[in-house]
This record gives C-alpha cells, sequence and structure tokens, in this order.
C-alpha cells in the first residue's frame, strides 16, 4: 500500500497530463472543413380525392419531419399550397419521413395510420421521396385494418437484425472483458467505437493530414484520403492505441492506488462526455458518410434484399468473431484471459500477469470496438454522437448475455440487434431503443446473471 | 450449562437433545462444483458448535444459504421451531440468526459507536416518517447508546469509540463485528472464521469472548481451520469436505478421526484464500503493538 | 495588453455572473444534485440518470395541468407522483443487484423517457418537440409579487415572475437541505449510510438493504422532480429536449464539486458551477466577439460546447485528484482505499 501511494502522485499527474492530451488534440487537430456531396434532399406530394368533386386536390399545411436512421430529428416543416414538402438533407443514405396525422385537415385520412413513418432511400445527388397514402372519409369506410405482417417484412428485418447484432457484438465484447477482467463498467465504451468510426472517417476524407495538419497537399495517403479499407486499417490502430493509452495512463494508475471501481466508473462518465463533445468540436454536428461504397443498390436474395457492403462487412464480421472465440479458446492469451475474468486472484496466484492480461484487454477491446464503430459508420452513417445512441443497446447486450463474458456479449448484442429491428413490426422506429431497454430490464428480472453469466460469491 | 453431548453417537447427522437449528437435505451447486450437500444436521441450543473443513469445503457456502444470502437448490430448515426456508437475510437476523462474514465487514466510514447502534433491533427512528421527528427516537437512541458502550468496554474497544471503523487495525474490525451482532440480541451467532488473520494475543481475547457468549445462553457455530483453537473451546465439532459432512463429534474424537485426517490431507492444504489479507492485517496489529509498547 | 481588456465589459460579466450563481438554473441544478447527493452521497446509488427524475417532475406537473386541469397543489404532488414511478420503475429491477446495473439502467431510462417523450406516438398527450408551453398561468395567480415590477438588488435583480420563482426555489432549497440534515442524523440515515458503506453487513443485521435503497431512490428522485418543477415554472414551458443525458453528468459534478455525503454540498457546488460556467462562457464569447479569438479556432456556437469540455474534464479529474470536494475529507476518502 506503501508502495502505491508513492505511485500515485506520478500516476496523477501522467492522467492529468492525458486529459490535457484530449483536449490539446482538440484544439490543435485543424483540418479543412468537410467538402460532402450537395444537393440531396427529401420529399413528398400530399393529394386526395375530394369526395364531391372527385378531383385529386393538393393538402397544405400536414406537418412533416425528417429523422436520421437514430431517429433525431433532423428537420422539419409543412406542405406548402401545392402539397408539397420538401427539405435538403446532409449527405445520402436512409432517413425516416413522418407524418403527423392530426394535422390533415378535417376528413382527410391517413390509409395507413399505423405506419406514419416511411423509410426513404436518398442517393447521391437526388431527391428521395416518399408516397403517404391520404384517403377521405368513404375510402376510409372501405379499407379492411389488414395487419402488414409479412414473411418477408420478418425475414428482411432479421437479416437486418443480425448483421446489427454482430457489429454491436464486435463493439461490445471489448466492454464485456474489460468489465470481467477489472469491475469496471466502462461508460466510455462508447465513445471507442466513435473514435473508431471518426478515424476512418479522417484517414477516408484528408488522410494523414487529418492528424497533422501540415502535410496538407501532400500526396494520397498522407495529403489526400484513401480508400475506406486503408482508412479502416489506420483507424483499428488508432483504436488498440486509445485502449492502450486509456488503460496505460488512467486506469493502471488508478487501480494501482486502489482507487474503488465505482470512482473509477465516475471517472469513465467524465472521459465520455470529455471526448464525445471533442468530437463534436472537430467533427461538427452534421451527420455525414464515408467517402467510399455509400450509396449501394441492394441485391435480392431470396425473399430479402441487402447492399453487397452490409453483406461484407456483416460476414467480416461474423469471421472475426469466430477468431476471437478461436482465440479465447486456444491462445494462451485468450485462457489467461478468461482465468482472470473467472477467479483474478485465483489467476494471480498461478502466475499470471493480470496486469499484462488486463492491458491486452483494453488494446484489444478498444481495437474492436473502433472496427465495429467503422462497420457502422458504413453501414449506417457517420455521427459524433454514436457513443452515446449505442451505449443502451451495447449494456443491453452485455447484461443481456451476462456481463464479463465474450460470450455472452456475443448472444446478447444478436438477440438485442435482432429483437429492435423485428420490434419495429410493432412500434414505430423511432421508439425502437425502448424494447432493447425493455428487454434489459426483464432480463434483470428473470435472470440477473444473464444468459451465459453466472451469480456473484458472498461472503 | 446445555445437555452434556458427549455421550451421542459420533456420526454426521446425528440427532441433539435440544437442536436451535435444523438442515435437511440441503444442497447448493455452482456449475460442475457441487458447494453444498447435507442430508442432515442439528445443531444444538446453547452449546459452541465448530464447523471445520479444508478450504474449498464449502462451509462458507453453507453460511450463506442458512442465513439466507444464497438461495440453496433444495433442501429445508428450520430455525428455533420455524420453518425458514424462504426467508431473507434481515428477517433471520431479526428472528435472532445472526452472522458474521470471512471477509470482515466493517462499515468503514461510520464510527465505531455508529458500527454498534446500527445492530439494535426495532429502532423507531429507522422508520422513515419517525425519523423526521427528532423526539420520537431520541430516548430510545439514548438507550442503544448505552448498551453499546457498555459491549464496546467489555471487548475493550471504547478508547476507539468514536474513530471510523475503517481507521482501526484489522484485528479489531473482526473484534467490532463480532460485538456488533451482539447488539441485535441473537439467539444463534455464526462466525465465519472470526480467528483469521487475528493475531495471537487478540485471538486469545476473541476465544474468551466467544465463550462468554455461551454464558449468556446464546449458541455459536464458528468456522475455524486451526485444530487447537477448535480443540479448546468447542462442544461439538462438524466436520465438512467437497460439501458434505463427513463427520460429527466431540473434539476430541475428531482428531482421531482417519475421514478427517484424510480431507485435510487429501485436499491442497490449508492456504487460506486470503492469505494477502491475513498477512496485512497481522502486520497492521504487530506494527501497532509495538507503538504502544514505544509510548 | 489594455486593448484586450478594453474590449472586454468585465462589469456585465460579473454582473452576469453574480446572478447566474443564484437563478433558476442554479436552483434546478441545486435540487437535482441535493436529491443525488441522498442517492449517491448517502445511500451509495449510482444514478447515472438524474435528469430523467427532473423530466418525471416536470411533464407530471405540467400534464396535470394541460392534460387534466388539476389545480397547482395537485399538480405538485402528481409531478412527485411520476418521479416516485420512475424510481419504482427503476429501482425494483435493480436495486437487489450489484450497483453497476443501477448506474445501466438508469442512464438507458433517462434518455428513453426523453425520447418517448418526443416522439410521434405520445404527440397527444406531450405535444412532442414543442413540448408543453400551457400549465403556468395557476403557478403565477399564486405570486404575490407584481409582474411588471422588478424586486431585488444590484445584479440580484428579477422581474416579479421571475422573482417568484427564485423565491420559492430557494424556499425549496433550504427546506430539502434541512430534511435531508435531519434524515441522515437519524437512525434511518444511519441505515442508509451502512448500506452504501456494505451492503451484505447491513443485510446480517437485520436491515432490508432493498427496502431503504428504494426508499431513498424515490426520495432523491422526488427531490430531483422538485428541480425540474421548479425548471417548468421558471421557463414557463417543458420541452423534451432540454433533459439530454448529459445534464445528469452536470449534476454529477456539482455534487462532487461541493463534496458528496455532505448536505450543503449540493447548494454550494451548484452556484460555484453556474457562476464559474458563466464567467468562462460569457468571457469566452467576448473574446470572440472582439476577435481576440479567431474563428478559425472557434466560433461563439463552439463557446457553448466548451461547458461540455469543462465539465467532463472537471468530473474525471476530480474524481481523480479530490474526490471529497470542497466539504469532503480527506481522511473519510482515504478510508476507501483499503
Ligand atoms: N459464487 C460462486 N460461484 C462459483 N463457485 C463458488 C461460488 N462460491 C463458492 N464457490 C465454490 O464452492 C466451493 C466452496 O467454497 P466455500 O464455501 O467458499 O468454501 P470454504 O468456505 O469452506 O473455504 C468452492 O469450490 C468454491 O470455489
Ligand atoms: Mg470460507
Amino acid at each position: 500500500m506503501i508502495l502505491s501511494k508513492g505511485l500515485s502522485d506520478m500516476g496523477r499527474r501522467v492522467v492529468g497530463v492525458f486529459l490535457l492530451g484530449v483536449m490539446a488534440m482538440a484544439l490543435f487537430v485543424a483540418f479543412a472543413p468537410p467538402a460532402f456531396a450537395e444537393g440531396e434532399m427529401i420529399g413528398t406530394r400530399l393529394r386526395y380525392t375530394e369526395p364531391n368533386s372527385g378531383e385529386r386536390v393538393a393538402v397544405s399545411g400536414v406537418s412533416l419531419t425528417v429523422e436520421d436512421t437514430s431517429g433525431e430529428t433532423i428537420a422539419e416543416g409543412v406542405t406548402d399550397a401545392d402539397g408539397i414538402f420538401e427539405v435538403e438533407v446532409p449527405g445520402s443514405g436512409r432517413y425516416g419521413l413522418t407524418i403527423f396525422p392530426e394535422t390533415l385537415p378535417e376528413g382527410v385520412f391517413l390509409a395507413d395510420p399505423d405506419n406514419p413513418t416511411k423509410l426513404v432511400e436518398v442517393l447521391v445527388g437526388q431527391t428521395g421521396r416518399a408516397i403517404f397514402q391520404l384517403v377521405n372519409e368513404n375510402e376510409l369506410a372501405g379499407l379492411g385494418q389488414t395487419s402488414t405482417i409479412t414473411f418477408r417484412r420478418v425475414a428482411q428485418l432479421t437479416v437486418e437484425g443480425l448483421k446489427f447484432g454482430v457489429f454491436l457484438a464486435m463493439a461490445a465484447i471489448g466492454l464485456s472483458l474489460i468489465f470481467g477482467t477489472t469491475g469496471l463498467v466502462n461508460f466510455a465504451h462508447g465513445e471507442m467505437i466513435g473514435w473508431g468510426m471518426l478515424w476512418a472517417y479522417l484517414f477516408n476524407f484528408y488522410g494523414f493530414a487529418g492528424m497533422f495538419g501540415f502535410m496538407e497537399g501532400w500526396p494520397a495517403p498522407f495529403g489526400d484520403g484513401v480508400n475506406l479499407i486503408f482508412a479502416t486499417l489506420m483507424a483499428i490502430v488508432m483504436g488498440l492505441g486509445l485502449g492502450w493509452a486509456m488503460d496505460k495512463f488512467i486506469f493502471a494508475p488508478l487501480r494501482a492506488r486502489g482507487t474503488a471501481v465505482i470512482s473509477a466508473m465516475i471517472v469513465t462518465i467524465g472521459l465520455s462526455i470529455l471526448i464525445r463533445y471533442v468530437y463534436l468540436f472537430v467533427f461538427g454536428g452534421v451527420p455525414r458518410f464515408y467517402r467510399d461504397y455509400t450509396a449501394q443498390v441492394g441485391i435480392k436474395i431470396g425473399v430479402i434484399e441487402i447492399t453487397p457492403k452490409d453483406l461484407i462487412t456483416g460476414l467480416l464480421s461474423v469471421a472475426i468473431l469466430v477468431l476471437v472465440g478461436l482465440f479465447l479458446q486456444r491462445a494462451r492469451m485468450g485462457k489467461a484471459m478468461r482465468a482472470v475474468a473467472d477467479d483474478r486472484d485465483l489467476a494471480e496466484s498461478s502466475g499470471i500477469d493480470v496486469q499484462r492480461v488486463i492491458r491486452f484487454v483494453w488494446v484489444a477491446g478498444s481495437g474492436l470496438a473502433a472496427l465495429g464503430g467503422v462497420f457502422i459508420g458504413l453501414s449506417e452513417q457517420v455521427s459524433w454522437n454514436i457513443g452515446f445512441r449505442i451505449l443502451l443497446l451495447i449494456f443491453a447486450a452485455v447484461v443481456l448475455g451476462g456481463l464479463g463474458t465474450a460470450y455472452g456479449a456475443l448472444v446478447g448484442a444478436l438477440i438485442v440487434g435482432v429483437g429492435i429491428q423485428v420490434s419495429t413490426l410493432w412500434i414505430p422506429p423511432e421508439l425502437k431503443n425502448l424494447g432493447a431497454l425493455v428487454l434489459l430490464i426483464v432480463a434483470l428480472l428473470i435472470r440477473p446473471q444473464g444468459i451465459l453469466g453466472k451469480a456473484e460469491r458472498i461472503g | 450449562m446445555p445437555t452434556d453431548l458427549e455421550h451421542l453417537p459420533r456420526e454426521p447427522g446425528v440427532p441433539k437433545p435440544d437442536p436451535i437449528l435444523v438442515v435437511d437435505n440441503m444442497r447448493k451447486r455452482f456449475g460442475g462444483i457441487v458447494a453444498v450437500d447435507v442430508d442432515h444436521l442439528e445443531i444444538q441450543r446453547g452449546a459452541i458448535t465448530a464447523l471445520i473443513g479444508p478450504n474449498g469445503a464449502g462451509k462458507t457456502t453453507f453460511f450463506n444459504v442458512l442465513t439466507g444470502f444464497d438461495k440453496p437448490d433444495e433442501g429445508h430448515k428450520v430455525f428455533d421451531g420455524e420453518t425458514i426456508d424462504r426467508a431473507r437475510p434481515h428477517r433471520l437476523a431479526q428472528k435472532g440468526m445472526v452472522r458474521t462474514f470471512q471477509l470482515t465487514k466493517a462499515l468503514t466510514k461510520l464510527a465505531v459507536i455508529e458500527n454498534m447502534k446500527l445492530g439494535a433491533k426495532d429502532q423507531k427512528g429507522e422508520n422513515f416518517a419517525r425519523s423526521l421527528i427528532t423526539p420520537i427516537w431520541k430516548k430510545q437512541e439514548k438507550e442503544i447508546e448505552q448498551r453499546a458502550d457498555v459491549l464496546l468496554e467489555k471487548f475493550q474497544m471504547d478508547q476507539m469509540r468514536d474513530e471510523y471503523a475503517g481507521a482501526i487495525s484489522g484485528g479489531q474490525r473482526k473484534l467490532l463485528e463480532m460485538s456488533r451482532s451482539l447488539m441485535t440480541d441473537p439467539k444463534l451467532v455464526m462466525l465465519d472464521e472470526p480467528m483469521a488473520g487475528v493475531n495471537p494475543a487478540l485471538k486469545q481475547k476473541l476465544l474468551d469472548h466467544v465463550r462468554g457468549l455461551k454464558d449468556q445462553g446464546i449458541t455459536v457455530v464458528f468456522v475455524e481451520h486451526d485444530m487447537d483453537v477448535v480443540q479448546g473451546i468447542s462442544d461439538w465439532v462438524v466436520v465438512m469436505a467437497e460439501g458434505a459432512i463427513i463427520a460429527e463429534g466431540p473434539p476430541r474424537s475428531i482428531a482421531e478421526n482417519k475421514k478427517v485426517i484424510d480431507a485435510y490431507l487429501g485436499a491442497h492444504h490449508d492456504a487460506p484464500l486470503d492469505l494477502d489479507q491475513e498477512q496485512a492485517f497481522l502486520a497492521e496489529d504487530m506494527a501497532e503493538e509495538q507503538e504502544t509498547e514505544e509510548q | 495588453m489594455p486593448g484586450v481588456f478594453g474590449a472586454i465589459d468585465w462589469l456585465f460579466i460579473f454582473e452576469q455572473t453574480l446572478n447566474e450563481a443564484v437563478d433558476l438554473n442554479a436552483i434546478v441544478f441545486a435540487l437535482a444534485a441535493i436529491g443525488l447527493n441522498v442517492h449517491f452521497g448517502y445511500a451509495g446509488l449510482l444514478n447515472f440518470g438524474q435528469v430523467g427524475f427532473v423530466a418525471a417532475g416536470a411533464y407530471g406537473m405540467g400534464l396535470a395541468v394541460t392534460l387534466w386541469g388539476l389545480n397547482p397543489f395537485l399538480a405538485v404532488v402528481v409531478g412527485m407522483i411520476f418521479a416516485t414511478i420512475f424510481a419504482l420503475f427503476l429501482g425494483i429491477p435493480t436495486l437487489r443487484l450489484r450497483a453497476d446495473y443501477l448506474a445501466i439502467v438508469t442512464i438507458a431510462s433517462a434518455e428513453i423517457l426523453r425520447l418517448v417523450a418526443r416522439s410521434t406516438a405520445m404527440r397527444n398527450i406531450t405535444r412532442g418537440p414543442e413540448g408543453l408551453n400551457e400549465f403556468v398561468g395557476p403557478f403565477r395567480e399564486l405570486s404575490p409579487f407584481n409582474p411588471s415590477v422588478s424586486y431585488g438588488f444590484g445584479p440580484f435583480t428579477w422581474r416579479g415572475n421571475q422573482f417568484f420563482t427564485v423565491v420559492v426555489g430557494w424556499t425549496l432549497i433550504f427546506f430539502f437541505v434541512f430534511l435531508v440534515w435531519q434524515l441522515m442524523r437519524s437512525p434511518w440515515g444511519r441505515v442508509v449510510k451502512a448500506i452504501r458503506e456494505d451492503e451484505d453487513a447491513a443485510r446480517a443485521l437485520g436491515k432490508s438493504a432493498y427496502w431503504y435503497k428504494l426508499q431513498a431512490l424515490i426520495l432523491g428522485g422526488i427531490i430531483g422532480g422538485f428541480g425540474g418543477m421548479m425548471l417548468a415554472l421558471g421557463n414557463a414551458t417543458v420541452q423534451p429536449d432540454f433533459f439530454v443525458a448529459p445534464l445528469t453528468f452536470f449534476f454529477w459534478l456539482v455534487l462532487i464539486l461541493g463534496g458528496a455525503g455532505r448536505v450543503w454540498a449540493p447548494v454550494l457546488g451548484s452556484v460555484i458551477f453556474w457562476g464559474l460556467i458563466t464567467f468562462i462562457q460569457n468571457l469566452g464569447r467576448q473574446l470572440v466577439d472582439a476577435g481576440l479569438i479567431p474563428t478559425s479556432i472557434m466560433d461563439t456556437s463552439q463557446v457553448d460546447q466548451i461547458r461540455f469540455w469543462i465539465v467532463g474534464a472537471a468530473l474525471a479529474l476530480l474524481m481523480i485528484f479530490r474526490p471529497q470536494g470542497i466539504l469532503g475529507s480527506k481522511e473519510e476518502m482515504a478510508l476507501d482505499a483499503h
């Protein structure tokens, strides 16, 4: 204990330097303002059949909002005299367009009142359009209120859920392993996902100049953007580095001091806010898209439709997860990790260098989170606050599977991924995370140690 | 004095003349391990029963399921004539079954005296609404404080009454935990390795206190590694190995029991799990003694 | 450089700073942090979703008026009930489990609450993103102050309605500080603190840790709910996007800054926090406006983001270097590191 007190002063200073470093980085990473393609719009035109004259009439003054894939509203407005609503969106990609039926004039109804939100795919430089079918009283009476749950939709949502689930698993494993080996719930884990996502963007658009401003104007990998594949590799390296730095400069010294995990947890909360808002400062608040592979047309496989990029990254993720599993089963370090997670004291007394294992877990977990971040960014969008938006889902996944177990995180992530996608059959997409929360709470009520976890020790 | 136990048959599960606690078919598994596997056990009222067994035998887990801190997979328990299969730990404590923990649980940021006062039962001021009106609980609080002071004096801890519990030595924390449990007016005290990591002088004191409990008519069950200690003070010894009770009998008979010797030698042997903590405690206590000597 | 200081209106900055240190924001934060103090400082509960309680209180009170047309006093009761329901929702599944589960569920639930409040599905009730705007009338009728007259002195001057909020707010603060003080010196408080230190030890001594934690969660939640009600009254509106997740960590900073587990800590923390933030932000804005900070580094809207950096960094640094805050004792903190 006396030894750790001696260390602690140095440890504190190092931590302070690191935090200042993060802030300084934010100040000095000066790079050119983003230049994304312009002209993407989203719109709709509302008309209905006037029951007396039988004419198609424009419906004006109806409120609509545009949401991005996270459910954040990015634009709102009303239809003009021609029944037209059009707004600019930050880039190509998928958006939700929501109509507010209560703002429809009297006698006009939504044919499908259960689905006020349409998913719209906006291609580069084009306007994505949605159609809302409006009906008058007579037509409304004639509409059979059939539910629209079809096998095709279920299959499609399941596949999308699985895809998101494997991304989530990759991103979440680190959180679970860090908890398993140190007892720390890392609330900054989401920011580690954002870290990979954003670095890939920077490399993708600006190359190394994204990091070292003076390189601007140099040839491709240095002064200019590189293909996303290389950018991804570089983002992984940055991810590994972040995990190393976080443990080396913050959490290892805190452990050496004997700081309670609860305090360390509050430190992670502080870090997460700091880092997230540094992202906002550097990157801006508007969601963006990677330069490559962004707008892709889906290919049909049986009843489902999937874009090539989603297919490839999904399969790649499965392969990586299999490798992680093999590593945990076979490799010496993998076994050591499981041993530490299982019983830290026992592992220590049987000669395992626990601190080294923990360092490795931080590095590897952060690397996987970074890669997960890139895949999610590619599949959806690149945004500064992905870390917070995804945190709930990661928590739901690891708690469901069993906090502290790697396989648990995998199982939990797949359940959460599929669960929230399929739940959109019944609940509006903007509330789909509610499903994850409900899942989390039900899991805690029924089996708090999670599917693969084990009960804790008392006394 | 309790009935003489010398003449009981020396076999596992033997019925006692006046049992305060009866356990039947108690089982608890952790994955593949059966941590507790007890067919039948009775604890004699008013006696000191030692529970011994090699490390990992399941003693702590047995305590946990008995006191409600862990749910057994199956089994029945009857305390003082009442079935307590589903009772939660705090209810059991209120009924008079109180325990201590192998790893000491002092409430570090509360003063020693506050630790003691917490133990008292049926405090009016522990109800939210009543706590708001001081006169309702002031008088009772004074009585509790007096009782606590008497106990502290008896345990020779009165001079550290106002210190933080986290600031006293490890051995003293063990003492505190024991005396705190007495504040609940228990019928049965279950002590999980009360002597572990305590320096020899303090150990002797603890032993005297345990004997003192018996004199007050309190039943004691305690877990211990050291056979010598067990010989000295217990009326009855129960031996656990691999979750099961393998032998029971008066202390002398146990030392010669072949099964027991096998269990002890067959096991990895006797390094306590929390060796580090013990050594830390020991070192602390020794340092403190030196200081007092120097003064 | 006289030019630098000449370009800056120091008097304005100081007036703003003093005013904000006791104004509505400081009141709301102090109340929220008093609740958090009951949770974390005394009961050891890791509530990372205090903003949810603030929102529950605000929406409860607002809806009671807009939806059910209740009178102001009943509306306050409804606000308390909403906070209680939120506490039960969070507490029942998690309070039997390790402390981290509460943290996970609270941080998630508070955000979900906001998303539900602003969702299309709830639009008929919560009015979506625009929120509730027509509830403040009956409350203002209770005000003895003339809306068009200014009250107070120097930088501490408010128009009648605002003055009413400030007076009610500070009265509530003093009331809850007293309440917490009384509770924590009673046997009830002893049990709660014991549970913070070691829940199993408390259970072994006959205290139902679960029940006391639930009580503490509800109490702290209701106090946070009063923060939300003050916010609603002061701003005359309840909008979902005010209740964003980082706000909880502002409350945490306020609490840790003051010193968790001390009765006055949340109030002191809040006053200092709002004073500092106002000072830095006003100075930053003026520096940018005066061209002293080039806009290539930072524009005025980004100055406002700095608040989050400060909060994040300060929270982490405080936990590392001075976890006892201003009022706490270092010795007590050292007891933890055993
Ligand atoms: N929570 C738990 N999870 C898994 N195994 C446990 C748990 N608690 C105890 N065990 C196992 O149960 C057995 C009995 O342990 P314990 O009751 O602590 O023994 P003792 O107190 O006799 O040393 C050991 O093998 C131990 O590893
Ligand atoms: Mg044991």
